[in-house]
């Protein structure tokens, strides 16, 4: 059973937070979800209620009714819902208790349109190490299209395999898309890109996509896909096909073959989280 | 027994029981073997220190200047424990710790006969008394020094971080984490950290069996106490007795406790010698000898023997290399330890704290001792050099034997000596324990006393059946395997630095508090007014 966190800022990214929350408990078997928000206020060392000046009821408390009103609002069932205000021991320690907590899924907003919003959690979002989906203000979370795309690294097969971990969950369609390169170093030796070396090299990676979609996502649906990319970013060109076959939701690994440990986030992940592109993305740690 | 919670024992099965067993196992074979073993584990030593002594020169040196390059690095800025954490001891308690469990015993030992036996027998020819004398020095600075501590640095930093930035349990395994990941809980973390309990038992035990040994024969010597196995196995309780009860009392009351008072009991022997011995003499070779240590450094620390000639080789084997095979075997047990007592310290502050002050406190002691023995030994040749060499252990109280108020200072280093196998043997003790109790920090009173005894046992069993010299030389080999244990380390403490850094960048953007303050503002007015509203409406319902 899936346990879905929430993070909510109070802003009106929360809408979208909340509307996906409902579709994928029509869509997948929740059995606990929890409705997060981080007191920004801690870090400048006040205490909530003197800086707001509000003796009669503490604003922890407020919050959690408000929580629970919204979580109302989009029918989410209350009676599975819980409230995690946290307002003391920093970002540090809410990390450290959310990666050692149950919860399966990660759910946050990213803004596009709303700006100073949304930006907190993202940075948050870097550290937490369970599978995190980043909805958008235009989200329409319908699970039915799955885009993965693959370099067929441990965190790709992550990726693939995470489908299988949510009940009930079973999209209608998954594209499995790989973008390959020629690497730069073949370019003394082999002259020029040649047609005959990239075909060599499509021809291997179309082996490795067939092994890795009938490894990991038997059962499914699946259209495989390669793409060869002479400059385009592969960020970009993964957007680009997501557009064009209207993907609903994209999961892929936080990191690829080649990110450095100073980096807690891939390259090609950190640009599909950018604020300008407009898609839901779950990353898987 | 062994299994889930318990009042008196908390064990990891998987380490405890074969750990254990394999103890046992080893030593009645050694106790069956007898002489043979010794020299299978001889011949095992003498094979890495010819073969692998390069390497170990060069780990050793790599370890050095990685634990500096970090300490100065960014990552230098780095808190173990996370950016909140605060320091559990003072920062005399902490150096008072790491000097009693990383050096403590051995210098007291050493810190007369090593200086004097590469004078007798210098490494490197030379003629002329006071160069010999000088050479002598830098050597004995260069086992005792910044080589020995890097290596506990790297050990000590390593499992401090993982426990308490990573809040992974305090066993070597976690520090393989970023390489190993999920995987240090299964068996190869288990295999990991049963070679490191047997190491520190047998390295613990070993020690406390040759001590005793040493300290009976010193007392013999001063007191005319027979030097016999009774008084050795005697000798093993009381220390053992001292022990539990220290580790029974915990790190707070018993280990600290005693380390500060053997630091204070250290610290009033050293000024005694300083005042009664040569005293000028002392102070300008203090610091000529730091000035010579730093400038033969990179000579002496790659030095390999390399152009010597081979019937005059093998001295670098017996001294060098065995040292860093020593401090390599032991570093598992040092090192766990500076770990459990380094949290709220900065990368840089442990650096600094680890490397250069406990080596300049050891490098004040030989300069003392040492140089005190060398200084009698130059005006009056062979006076402590023919003792020296014919029993290590009593050159301390020979050399005391030159100066006033003989035997008081005597009984005080007899003290010394004793207190400080207490020590080594209590923090070993809860070494073991962590360990074997699958990295708590503070596990049940049952179990700590159950190593703390168990070590006094192996000692004096191997003491009356023979077979002390064979387990330390098996425990010095594992130095080899240790090694390469090491330079893993090396690169598993730097990509989790390299993350934590990573992260702490990240939580020190500053969020935009002004509309967060403006939301919750917002949220203050609808609650209120929400309030207001449920309590009209109940006030209608009642009217």
């Amino acid at each position: 059973m899936t346990q879905l966190l929430l993070f909510l800022d109070l802003s009106e990214m929360d809408s979208s937070v909340m509307q996906s929350a409902y579709r994928i408990t029509k869509k997948m078997k929740v059995s606990k979800i929890g409705l997060c928000h981080y007191v920004e206020i801690q870090e400048h060392a006040y205490s909530m209620d003197s800086f707001y000046n509000n003796p009669d009821r503490p604003i922890k408390k407020l919050i959690e009714e408000e929580l629970i009103d919204m979580a109302t609002e989009y029918n989410l069932p209350t009676d599975i819902c819980e409230t995690i205000v946290h307002d003391k021991g920093g970002k540090e320690d809410l990390l450290h208790k959310l990666n050692n907590s149950d919860y399966t899924l990660f759910v946050l907003g990213k803004k596009t349109v709303h700006t100073g919003t949304g930006a907190f959690s993202a940075k948050l979002s870097r550290m937490i190490e369970k599978p995190i989906l980043f909805v958008t203000e235009s989200t329409k979370l319908d699970l039915q299209k799955i885009l993965i795309p693959t370099e067929f690294s441990q965190h790709s097969k992550k990726a693939a395999k995470l489908l299988d971990e949510f009940e009930g969950f079973k999209p209608e369609e998954v594209f499995v898309l790989h973008v390959f390169r020629i690497p730069p170093s073949y370019f003394p030796f082999f002259g020029k890109k040649s047609d005959k070396l990239i075909k060599e090299i499509e021809k291997k990676s179309s082996k490795k996509l067939d092994s890795f979609c009938e490894k990991y996502l038997q059962g499914y649906d699946v259209h495989k896909e390669l793409i060869y990319s002479e400059d385009k970013s592969i960020a970009k060109v993964v957007y680009d096909f997501s557009k064009t076959k209207q993907i609903d939701m994209v999961v892929m690994g936080k990191k690829g073959k080649t990110d450095d440990d100073e980096d807690l986030i891939g390259s090609v992940a950190a640009k599909m989280i950018q604020t300008d592109k407009d898609i839901p993305v779950l990353l898987v740690e | 027994m062994g299994k889930g919670k318990n009042k008196y024992f908390d064990v990891h099965g998987p380490v405890f029981w074969p750990a254990s067993i394999l103890i046992v196992i080893f030593i009645a074979i050694t106790l069956i073997v007898g002489e043979p073993m010794e020299k299978v584990f001889g011949n095992i030593q003498n094979g890495i220190s010819d073969y692998a002594g390069w390497l170990l020169v060069l780990a050793t040196n790599s370890f050095l200047i990685f634990c500096i390059v970090i300490g100065f690095s960014k990552y230098g800025k780095i808190r173990i424990g996370g950016k909140e954490a605060e320091t559990e001891f003072s920062t005399g308690a902490w150096f008072a710790m790491l000097f009693s469990a990383g050096m403590g015993i051995g210098i007291i030992f050493w810190g007369v006969a090593e200086p004097m036996f590469h004078y007798v027998q210098p490494p490197i020819d030379l003629d002329a008394p006071a160069s010999r004398a000088e050479q002598a020095m830098t050597f004995s600075f260069l086992h005792w020094g910044l080589h020995a501590w890097g290596i506990y640095a790297l050990v000590g930093l390593s499992l401090a971080f993982f426990a308490f930035s990573k809040k992974l349990p305090l066993t070597i395994r976690s520090v393989f984490y970023p390489l190993l990941k999920e995987r240090i809980h299964g068996w190869i973390g288990d295999v990991i950290d049963v070679i490191a309990v047997i190491a520190t038992l047998f390295g613990l035990a070993t020690s406390l069996g040759f001590g005793v040994q040493q300290v009976s024969s010193g007392m013999n010597y001063l007191f005319n106490i027979p030097d016999n196995v009774i008084t050795q196995v005697v000798l093993i309780a009381i220390i053992t007795g001292i022990a539990t009860i220290s580790v029974v009392l915990g790190i707070d009351k018993g280990v600290k406790f005693l380390s500060e008072l053997n630091i204070r009991i250290a610290a009033v022997f050293l000024a005694f010698i300083v005042v009664v011995g040569p005293t000028l003499f002392i102070l300008n070779s203090y610091i000529e000898n730091i000035g010579h240590y730093f400038q033969n450094f990179f000579f002496l620390s790659f030095w390999t023997e390399a152009y010597q000639p081979a019937e005059s080789a093998g001295w670098q084997n017996s001294w060098t290399v065995f040292y860093w095979a020593w401090w390599i075997s032991w570093s598992p047990f040092v090192g766990m330890f500076i770990a459990r007592v380094s949290k709220g310290r900065t990368v840089r502050e442990f650096v600094m704290g680890v490397l250069v002050v406990p080596s300049l406190l050891t490098f004040l002691w030989m300069s003392a001792f040492g140089g005190s023995g060398l200084w009698v030994e130059m005006s009056n040749p062979g006076i402590i050099s023919e003792s020296v060499m014919e029993n290590v252990s009593t050159s301390l109280f020979v050399l005391l034997e030159q100066f006033p108020l003989a035997e008081i200072a005597s009984a005080i280093g007899v003290i010394l000596v004793i207190n400080f196998f207490v020590t080594s043997s209590d923090s070993g003790s809860l070494v073991i324990d962590s360990i074997t109790a699958g990295g708590k920090l503070d596990a049940p009173v049952g179990q700590r006393i159950f190593w703390a005894v168990s070590e006094g046992a192996v000692a004096a069993v191997l003491l009356i059946g023979g077979g002390l010299g064979a387990l330390q030389t098996a425990a010095i080999t594992t130095g080899l395997p240790f090694t390469f244990v090491l330079i893993l380390m090396m690169f598993s403490l730097l990509r989790g630095l390299k993350n934590e850094y990573a992260k702490s960048i990240q939580l020190d953007q500053e969020t935009d508090f002004k509309k967060y303050s403006e939301r919750i503002e917002k949220l203050i007015a609808k609650r209120k007014k929400i309030h207001k509203e449920q309590e009209e409406e109940s006030e209608s319902n009642k009217n």
